[in-house]
């Protein structure tokens, strides 16, 4: 049944009227250009700057704690008294370099993929929290007369600020790594996510400044002063100058196209054209129907490649409270787009002799990106795409996806978990035996671009793994970031 | 992949923030011992008025020093804030001195920083019979 013809000719995706022929114009975009010749000097580049960010964000972190040894410094007070007390200094430290983290500075992020920048951030300020708690505990436990007992009655305000932003800290970390276990809404987290966070690092250095017990001098406590002014500073430019910025350069909505599967295509044309540059596989932070000032904006993949004119496109999928309003939004209305952001693409890797794609329902989106620019490049290298879906009918870009079949070397892989009567294809998921049925034994030199759900991504990295690909021509992007 | 790294940098981090608080636990206290945890100071054992009188001063004095809460900055016997302990401080210091370093008076205001000196300069007010128990008290912690 497998390959009969019958089944063959009744999942044919290639209508001959959507068939494609190569865009009449390419974009020649020097900009571009420039960028990748430059990505494909030697490989130290990338890794040269990436350690000088590491060594910038060691700074933040060592400075501030070094700044307390300059003399004149205070007596002793035993080893697990300065130990305790330098952890409660150091953790506020981490505590305020999630501003800088989350700050999306694209040159400081570019390195490793502002992805990953929140997973790091999420993952630090747990260790912050945890070691905000030891000092705390260990203060409370060793010094109990020094400390003053946790009843704000009778503590002094620095003690009982202390307490609270150790509450409040608590709270933002539960919140984020448990929203929606919690069924916390996502514009509505990140609203009492920013401002938890300036109420826990503004409450902590009240703290630090009421109990002050390292800040001897003037010049230590300007020191820390500019370190907490340099935090509030990156508030204001997140919250309010970058707003501003993209306030100058809105964008309208020029198409709104239902794809298959819940899904929908927005297309965005600059009201100030030129839109940015960006490479396939990026991804941006779109505004719809909200000022940009009002932070409901929501990271989607680029659909749209930078080889074609025409207007931004992102591909959406009703998953979440908002994505399920994107197919009520009109032809004309105002978006404002932060972009582009992310690592994850063809042009980062420009010597591989090939990708593998791996997409897992509208994961597919960065990855048509892609597949168009290599097609308008000319691209000649072989392609694989691995496609997981659950049904046939809703796979999204099915017949731009045939399409783009005779313009590149691609093998296009569908994967249904819940195929229909005679489906020829694959079923199940993307694991390891469907893989190994469709690779070559010989993949050297190929880079495989995973995107789609956590489990998906897991699942296949334990598979290309097993299969012995070196985890450095691995690469995922990670789609839910809270 | 990335998610390893991301996590290993932070716990990484979280690991060289410990040494650091380590380190800089030790070069704090490089020059001096911790003061010891916990040792009572010695008890006075005589006979007579004068000592019930002392014993009852030092006892009024101890109430003070609970009542003002000088825990916060100062231990004795290894209760209350380390860095400025003390203990034995009867032997180093005269009445006088005491008194001075209690209310904050102009003879020692230059060796204390922006922040003990606003803290003190409220004891000032005090009632004199306070001070002088607080005193008393302080007098009899000796080495």
């Amino acid at each position: 049944m497998r390959n009969s013809p019958v089944a063959r000719a009744q999942f044919s995706t290639r209508p001959i009227s959507s068939r494609r022929s190569r865009p009449d114009t390419i974009l020649p975009n020097r900009r571009l250009a420039a960028r990748s010749a430059v990505r494909r000097g030697p490989a130290i580049k990338p890794i040269a700057s990436a350690s000088l960010w590491l060594a910038v964000y060691l700074a933040l972190i060592v400075a501030p704690v070094l700044v307390l040894l300059l003399e004149p410094t205070p007596h002793g007070g035993g080893f697990w008294w300065d130990f305790a007390l330098v952890l409660g200094y150091a953790a506020l430290a981490m505590m305020g370099l999630q501003f800088w983290l989350t700050a999306r500075f694209k040159r400081a992020t570019a390195p490793f993929g502002i992805d990953i920048i929140y997973y790091f951030h999420r993952y630090l300020a747990t260790i912050a929290c945890l070691l905000l708690l030891l000092h705390a505990s260990l203060q409370l436990a060793l010094y109990p007369d020094a400390v003053g007992g946790i009843d704000p009655r009778a503590a002094p305000g620095y003690m009982t600020m202390g307490w609270i932003a150790l509450l409040v800290f608590a709270v933002l970390i539960a919140s984020s790594l448990w929203r929606k276990r919690l069924g916390i809404e996502y514009d509505r987290w990140r609203r009492w996510h920013g401002m938890l966070a300036v109420t826990g690092v503004v409450l902590g250095l009240l703290h630090v400044e009421g109990s002050g017990s390292y800040l001897t001098s003037p010049l230590k406590r300007w020191l820390w002063g500019a370190l907490a002014l340099s935090w509030i500073g990156l508030i204001v430019w997140v919250r309010v100058l970058r707003p501003w910025r993209l306030r100058q350069q809105p964008y309208r909505v020029v198409d709104v196209r239902q794809e298959p599967g819940r899904s929908w295509t927005l297309s965005l044309q600059p009201e100030h054209p030129p839109a940015f540059d960006y490479r396939p596989g990026q991804f941006a932070w779109v505004s719809l129907r909200a000022s940009p000032f009002a932070l409901r904006e929501h990271p989607f993949s680029i659909s749209s490649s930078p080889t074609r004119p025409g207007p931004l496109q992102f591909t959406i999928k009703a998953l979440g409270d908002f994505t399920a309003t994107v197919g009520q939004i009109g032809i004309g209305e105002i978006a404002y787009v932060d972009g582009p952001y992310g690592i994850f693409g063809i042009d980062a890797h420009p010597h591989a002799t090939g990708f593998v794609f791996v997409a897992g329902g509208v994961g597919i989106a960065p990855i048509v990106s892609m597949l168009r620019a290599l097609a308008d490049r000319g691209d000649r290298r072989p392609l694989w795409l691995f496609y997981g879906n659950r049904r046939w009918d809703r796979v999204v870009f099915r017949e731009d996806l045939d399409a783009l079949r005779t313009q590149l070397d691609l093998r296009l892989v569908h994967v249904l978990s819940e195929p229909p009567e005679g489906w020829p294809g694959e079923h199940g998921f993307i694991d390891l035996a469907v893989m190994q049925r469709h690779l070559p034994t010989e993949s050297t030199g190929l880079h495989f671009l995973v995107c789609g759900p956590d489990p998906m991504i897991r699942l296949v990295e334990r598979n290309l793994e097993a299969l012995g690909v070196p985890l450095r021509q691995l690469h995922s992007e990670i789609f839910d970031l809270a | 992949m990335r998610e390893r790294w991301a996590r290993l940098l932070a716990l990484l981090t979280g690991a060289a923030v410990l040494l650091l608080a380590v380190g800089f636990a030790l070069v704090q206290n490089r020059t001096r011992p911790s003061p010891a945890m916990a040792e009572p100071p010695p008890v006075v054992v005589a006979n007579g008025v004068r000592v019930a009188n002392e014993v009852q001063a030092a006892v009024a004095g101890r109430s003070v020093f609970d009542e003002q809460r000088c825990a916060r900055c100062h231990s004795i016997a290894g209760q209350g804030n380390p860095r400025s302990p003390l203990d034995g401080v009867g032997s180093r210091l005269s009445r006088e001195e005491i008194r001075q370093w209690i209310v904050a008076d102009d003879a020692i205001k230059d060796d204390l920083s922006p922040r003990a000196l606003s803290a003190k300069q409220t004891y000032a007010a005090l009632p004199a019979a306070q001070i002088d128990a607080l005193v008393d008290y302080l007098q009899g912690l000796r080495e």
